[in-house]
């Protein structure tokens, strides 16, 4: 199935797709679904993280775009096992295959619409808005076109009642929560137009108190934010490592 | 990047996947899903599925079952062929074949060593008949979709439903011959 064929279904009936490759009778399917998927969340993840980068311009647009399918893979590569568990407990009977591949239809349907809405925070870049005003446009359209991308998982898992709404909350919770940190690992995607350029920043922190901070910002009450070394992979870093980007 | 732990658990991730590419390659998968495993290994070492799951080991006719049972799915996907099976009992009647198969593919395997292939004429007839009735049961796949198409000329069903009903049979003989292949397993390993 080439590339277009493959984004055609997966925008128009991406449960049909999943339930083909995802058929007992199909051993093969995700293997073989696998490298167009993943071809896919590259390419409109890249695209998508191009534009964002090209806020700072110059070698930041490569960077953001060689990190953003990154962003986008993570948190499905990190937090499948722990998702098919929640489901376990909450007795939604669902194979690990038909998981996997659920998630990977959803990113690349994601990455598809991240790529068809490029055009859009391109023009808005373009008008030069502040820089807070430009982090928060990349979380907005990052989490307004990951919607379709759930609802795809969502459609997949079997059952219905109380406890398959719980499997769902703390399904979609981890994957949210997972994504914001692993933005955070990151960045930075969007880069002041003075500041340094660099593929990633030191760890610290972590991303609520740096999008509190954003918000406040946007909104012109600056605070004094000072991050600190976090995690067993973080190590401190100083005011100055914040003054690039997010 | 930080001088943390990252790097390594990177390494580690990556090696992991590498792994895991390798041996897809060994088995024989194309060189796109192998590199594909590399990135997204997470994805293919899942738990060991249920007993949903089909039949693990494979025979010889697996991939041309698989294909025949497809071909028949995406004809009954047609709008002429929605409704005339069951999907169950489409999943169904392939299981049973795909069941067969892997125990052929057993029996070959047990064939292949020639002490035990010298004194297994039993077996090797049982697994001929089993052949057979394999190969029958696709081209009664095939006559099956032809005449899915040709409900959709002659709105008539009744074809369709025999052919159901024969293949269904086919794959309760080839049950029937398991049981008469383990039998004669168990007295050549006796």
């Amino acid at each position: 199935m080439n590339l277009i064929t493959l984004s055609t279904r997966l925008l128009r009936d991406p449960v049909a797709l999943i339930a083909e490759f995802s058929d007992p009778a199909n051993p093969d399917g995700l293997r073989r679904l696998m490298p167009a998927l993943l071809a896919l969340v590259g390419l409109g993840g890249g695209i998508f993280g191009a534009v964002v980068g090209s806020y700072r311009g110059g070698l930041q647009t490569v960077y953001a775009a060689a990190k953003f399918p990154f962003l986008l893979l993570i948190p499905v590569l990190v937090c499948l096992p722990a998702i098919h568990a929640i489901c376990a407990a909450c007795e939604v009977e669902v194979r690990y295959t038909r998981l996997a591949l659920a998630g990977l239809a959803g990113l690349a349907r994601t990455a598809i619409l991240l790529a068809a809405s490029s055009p859009i925070i391109w023009l808005v870049y373009s008008v030069r808005i502040d820089y807070h005003l430009a982090i928060l446009a990349m979380v907005g359209t990052l989490g307004l076109v990951g919607l379709p991308g759930l609802s795809t998982v969502v459609r997949t898992l079997p059952g219905s009642g109380m406890l398959r709404q719980a499997a769902l909350a703390g399904s979609l919770g981890l994957i949210c929560l997972c994504m914001a940190q692993s933005g955070w690992l990151l960045r930075p995607f969007v880069a002041r137009p003075a500041g340094e350029v660099s593929f990633l920043r030191p760890v610290e922190e972590d991303i609520f108190s740096s999008l509190g901070a954003t918000v406040l910002a946007s909104l012109g009450a600056y605070q004094d934010w000072e991050p600190e070394g976090a995690g067993v992979i973080g190590r401190t870093g100083g005011r100055g490592a914040h003054e690039g980007g997010e | 990047m930080g001088s943390g732990l990252l790097p390594w658990v990177l390494l580690a991730y990556l090696l992991i996947g590498a792994g895991v590419g390798a041996s897809m390659w060994r088995r024989g998968h194309p060189a796109a899903q192998a590199a594909a495993a590399l990135v997204a290994w997470p994805l293919l070492v899942g738990p060991a599925e249920g007993a949903e799951g089909l039949p693990t080991g494979k025979g010889p006719h697996a991939a041309r079952i698989i294909a025949a049972f497809a071909a028949l799915r995406a004809s009954l996907a047609e709008p002429s062929g929605q409704d005339l099976i069951p999907a169950a009992e489409v999943q169904g009647m392939e299981r049973s074949l795909l069941a067969a198969d892997a125990r052929i593919g057993l029996v070959d395997r047990l064939l292949s060593d020639p002490e035990i292939a010298a004194s297994a004429q039993p077996l090797q007839i049982a697994r001929a008949r089993a052949a057979q009735e394999i190969e029958a049961s696709l081209r009664e796949v095939i006559q099956l979709r032809i005449q899915i198409g040709l409900v959709a000329l002659a709105g008539d069903t009744a074809p369709v439903r025999s052919r159901v009903q024969s293949l269904a049979a086919r794959v309760r003989a080839l049950s029937e011959m398991n049981s008469e292949m383990n039998s004669a397993e168990e007295k050549i390993t006796a």
